[in-house]
């Protein structure tokens, strides 16, 4: 048997190799070429599209060398693999292109509250490693119903299982097309509309190339891409500024400026003390509670994501697996860890720009390239001009001519995407940059596009490319319903339902919530029952979905209803009463419009219970699904027969 | 019924014998849970010239992960060892 392997293997491995190498000498010549035409004075406008072709290309040729290797050796894609290179494949699947862009500008806006997501992630890979990896490879399924049939059998866990999966991988669906479409129109110039579209449009073709979760030895160049990305700008401000070259080292001095500089800027009443959070102060935006629900929710997420575990890094020998989640969280620390330091850096030249006095028609170019995307506000409008700028600011109670920080708002997802412009590094440098997100956002979002296609019953009739044999009405039934996911998605992504990093904490924190205790319950405790499982399910969910549904679209009715359990209290209550009244007695038109979204605002920041934001969720939707479990489990059968 | 349960003949379970990691998930949850409670209390020091709470949650607890991670995977493979379970 061995030899049987190992024979194929070996070929494989020997393609594989070329393969690698001529990609990456065809990223990195093309990448020179773009050098080339920048000295030579091409336009801004040509060198950002090729960097989007660029990307997208590098996405769509993973998609097919993964394609043509798994027809080579269908069995051994996976599997010939060593840890180090899943590790590196679970990382950059993990990671995505939602946490590239989002985590550095959580830790921008939030402060240290940010590192929650820090924490919460990297908790996760350990999490997996403990509690998952020593006995789910055992079950020898790679598909999340198969988990759960062979854990548990009953049909109520595989049903609420199919929801949970499919709910929880649209949303992340969802994210990594809002990061593809922030790029792309970044990129191109579009509305954030159409580069949704078309990164969708890349995303079906991709998928429909194929549809598998690939194969790790591909799949590892783009944490490379991430990593080269993600720490180029960083090193190329610490020469410059600082004189080495390690990050790390010039992020101690960042800092303590960033420190001196929030300091001056509250001196010189350039910022509030609203506004301004500063990096050192703990719990500010988010209250003790919240901070570790965030940390449970993405920890749990993570050790149940399903489109990780039907994914490559948790399969073969549980050795092989426990070593994978030890290089990832490796890899992963190394990225995150990066990602203060970029916000960092972003806060220095930002405050630096405030604290130099800049006027409001004297702002450098790239506040006006962002308030064009409508990612850049002053005064409460997009930065597109120094008119438009100087008009909004001259109309507001407080009115200015200097750019102070209370008067910006700035979308979190686009600071990593601004630091190299910021800090006026080569136009290569951003092209990097977008190259690697554009090209991870679409070769990692085929991860939970598979996983739904999966829960739909379509992946066993092999999505179109995979099955010669299969009838075509089937494969034709197959490439629409890929199409209409897609499709929805896009449309959902277009909504912008909230930033980034928040709806992808949303997607971990519902598989959190529906899958993690019964996961969990079904690998360690014997007597979990089918029954017992699918309650936990059920409730764990549908307490996370209506917290985070209530409190986001359905705010003021979930204040109406629960605002004694707010930590706001009667006080919160009151005002919001007061707003309701201004907007139902408001004349229809905008006037109702605005009184509308100052109440809808203010109930958003009161719904909750006892202070825990939405984010975290899993704080109250994990006990209670264990719970139910337990309970449940003990009440029925303490061992129900298999069903089939 | 849980496929982590052993048959009824006392044969082994299908998802093998080892134990609930209850000690490293302890540590786990002091690590990521408790400590980031602590951040502005452990501020009062410094450590390589960062405030220790912040260094803490930005990357002192990202190395004990890793840390724990090495450990632990060295020792359940140690167990897989002994237990000839390890595939």
């Amino acid at each position: 048997m061995a030899l049987e392997i190992r024979g194929p293997r070996s070929a494989v491995q020997a393609s594989l190799a070329t393969m690698l190498w001529m990609f990456v000498c065809f990223l990195g010549a093309a990448l020179l070429i773009i050098m080339i035409f920048e000295k030579l004075g091409a336009s801004v406008a040509f060198l950002s599209e090729s960097f989007y072709v660029l990307g997208a290309g590098a996405a769509l040729v993973i998609a097919f060398l993964s394609q043509t290797l798994e027809q080579a050796a269908p069995k051994t894609a996976d599997l010939s693999a060593p840890p180090i290179f899943r590790g590196l494949a679970l990382s950059a699947d993990t990671i995505s292109v939602t946490f590239f862009l989002g985590v550095a500008g959580a830790i921008f806006a939030l402060g240290d509250d940010g590192l929650a997501f820090v924490l919460g992630l990297a908790s996760g890979y350990l999490l997996l490693q403990l509690l998952v990896v020593p006995r789910l490879p055992k079950l020898g399924t790679r598909s999340m119903t198969g988990i759960f049939s062979e854990l548990y059998g009953g049909w109520a866990p595989r049903i609420c299982c199919i929801v949970i999966v499919m709910v929880s991988m649209a949303v992340l669906l969802v994210a990594q097309l809002m990061g593809a479409g922030l790029i792309g129109a970044r990129l191109l110039g579009l509305p954030f509309a159409i580069a949704v579209y078309l990164s969708a449009g890349v995303l079906a073709v991709c998928f429909l190339l194929n549809s598998t979760a690939g194969t790790p030895w591909l799949r590892s160049i783009l944490y490379l891409l991430l990593l080269a990305a993600f720490l180029f700008p960083l090193v190329e401000i610490s020469a410059q500024r600082y004189g080495t070259p390690l990050p790390q080292l010039a992020y101690t001095n960042a800092l303590w400026q960033v420190q001196g500089l929030e300091e001056a800027l509250l001196e010189n009443q350039l910022a509030d003390p609203v506004t301004l959070k500063p990096t050192f102060t703990s719990f500010l935006s988010f209250g003790p509670l919240s901070f570790a629900g965030i940390v449970l929710g993405l920890a749990a997420g993570m050790a149940s994501l399903p489109s990780l575990l039907t994914g490559h890094g948790i399969v073969g020998p549980v050795r092989d697996a426990r070593r994978a989640t030890v290089w990832g969280l490796v890899f992963a620390a190394v990225l995150l860890s990066a990602a203060p330091i970029y916000a960092t850096f972003a806060k220095l030249e930002l405050y630096k720009l405030i604290g130099g006095g800049a006027e409001l028609v004297d702002l450098p170019s790239w506040v006006f390239t962002y308030g064009k995307l409508g990612l850049f506000e002053i005064c409460g409008r997009p930065a597109s001009d120094a008119t438009a700028i100087v008009g909004s600011c001259s109309s507001i109670n407080d009115p200015t001519s200097a750019l102070r920080l209370q008067d910006i708002t700035l979308s979190p997802d686009s600071i990593v995407l601004m630091l190299p412009e910021m800090a006026g590094l080569g136009h290569w440098v951003f092209g990097l940059l977008a190259t690697s997100g554009i090209a991870i956002a679409l070769a990692t979002a085929v991860g939970p596009l598979r996983t739904i296609v999966g829960a739909l019953g379509l992946g066993q009739f092999g999505i179109p490319g995979n099955d010669a044999t299969t009838p075509t009405p089937t494969k034709l039934l197959s490439y629409t319903a890929v199409l209409a996911v897609v499709a929805l998605a896009a449309w959902a992504a277009t909504t912008r339902p909230a930033s980034i990093l928040t709806t992808t904490t949303w997607a971990f924190t519902l598989a959190a919530a529906g899958l993690f205790p019964a996961l969990v319950a079904g690998l360690w405790w014997k007597r979990a029952s089918a029954r017992g499982a699918g309650a936990a399910m059920l409730t764990g969910f549908g307490v996370c979905l209506y917290y985070i549904v209530a409190t986001h679209y359905f705010a003021v009715s979930f204040v109406e209803t629960w605002g004694f359990l707010s930590n706001v209290g009667s006080m919160g209550t009151e005002s919001l009463n007061e707003l309701k009244q201004s907007w139902m007695v408001a004349p229809p038109g905008p006037e109702k419009e605005t009184a509308w979204l100052a109440l809808n605002n203010h109930a958003r920041e009161i719904a909750n219970w006892w202070g825990v934001s939405n984010l975290a969720a899993a704080l109250f939707a994990i006990p209670v699904g264990l719970i139910v479990l337990v309970f449940v489990s003990l009440l029925t059968s303490l061992r129900s027969p298999k069903e089939t | 019924m849980s496929a982590g349960s052993a048959d009824s003949d006392g044969t082994e379970p299908k998802l093998g014998g080892r134990r609930f990691p209850i000690f490293t998930l302890a540590l786990w949850g002091v690590l990521v849970f408790v400590v980031p409670q602590f951040v502005q209390t452990l501020n009062a020091f410094e450590i390589f010239k960062f405030p220790l709470g912040y260094f803490m949650n930005a990357v002192g607890i990202l190395i004990a992960l890793i840390l724990i991670a090495i450990i632990s995977a060295l020792w359940q493979g140690r167990f897989d060892a002994r237990q000839g379970s390890g595939k």
